[in-house]
């Protein structure tokens, strides 16, 4: 147990996470965007139309991975908040703030394809279903996160506090995901669920799979190159960010 | 290809690719800019 907790926080330590992400982060770029170029080609010309929807329904394409990270996302930083209230961990303090820009554009793009699939499928942009209506609540909350460390002058407390607003908002998130199951709303049910067959057919549903994953590796690359800028910010005067900031210089 | 509602399906793609593009451009350029805020110089030493 011992061995656990000393490892657990040798990963914690700004100068041997800074290392470790820079190096995965290529291992992470050069999949995502092979997923995402080849999940983008497949939904867009190798996938059937839908017989109902037509070519409309490709929608899903995009607006399934955002709208699943724009819930995983935050429930990463509800999960890195604790840790950052709990054991005072730098680099989960700057996770929570670091995670919430993506956050706030993949809730944003959710809800900009889903309007632009609810204009020719429902005839309105918008409508104050349960689901869309949460689904902008989360967006709020991820505003909020990033407007709350922007307003406090130290680093800390303003990650702590962002720590509070995400841990009470993750009230939000079973509510957007059972949204379709708990009101009678008109967004659709879940197409994809963990225990049962999927409602669509493997060549319609692959390539959502693909952008999904790709999506989902391309947010931790990115997100680990803002933690990295934010990491060197907060210990620019410690010896281990100088010699980075050296390496860095041209020689 | 494309018929339908085609009009409404580019646009979606375009706003994914752009929120991928800007996630992209928004760490560089933090990364950047916390990298020319790191002091380079060795920290002086100040005698008691």
């Amino acid at each position: 147990m011992n061995r656990f907790w000393t490892t657990f926080h040798q990963w914690g330590s700004p100068p041997t996470f800074y290392r470790f992400a820079r190096a995965l982060q290529p291992w992470l770029l050069v999949p995502a965007v092979l997923l995402i170029v080849h999940g983008m080609y497949a939904g867009l010309v190798l996938a059937p139309a839908d017989y109902q929807q037509g070519d409309g329904f490709r929608i899903i394409y995009v607006h399934v991975p955002a709208a699943w990270l724009s819930l995983f996302v935050y429930t990463s930083m509800v999960v890195a908040g604790a840790v950052a209230l709990i054991w005072r961990m730098k680099i989960a303090e700057v996770y929570v703030v670091d995670a919430a820009y993506a956050g706030a554009g993949f809730t944003a793009v959710a809800l900009l394809t889903g309007m632009l699939w609810g204009k020719p499928m429902w005839g309105a942009w918008w409508v104050w279903d349960a689901r869309l209506t949460s689904e902008l609540i989360l967006l709020f909350l991820y505003l909020g996160v990033i407007a709350l460390n922007r307003a406090l002058p130290d680093r800390r407390s303003a990650a702590r506090a962002c720590a509070i607003l995400a841990i009470v908002g993750v009230i939000n998130v079973p509510i957007v995901h059972y949204s379709v199951e708990w009101w009678n709303t008109l967004h659709q049910g879940a197409s994809i669920t963990r225990f049962e067959k999927p409602a669509m057919p493997m060549s319609m549903l692959w390539p959502l799979l693909e952008l999904s994953l790709g999506s989902m590796l391309f947010y931790f690359w990115s997100v680990l190159l803002r933690m990295r800028g934010s990491l060197l910010e907060r210990e620019r005067r410690q010896a281990w960010a100088r010699a980075v900031a050296a390496d860095a210089q041209p020689s | 290809m494309m018929g339908g509602y085609a009009r409404y399906l580019w646009p979606s793609f375009a706003v994914f690719v752009a929120l991928l593009v800007w996630m992209a451009a928004s760490s560089i350029g933090h990364h950047r800019r916390a990298l020319r805020m790191v002091p380079t110089e060795p920290p002086r030493r100040t005698t008691p």
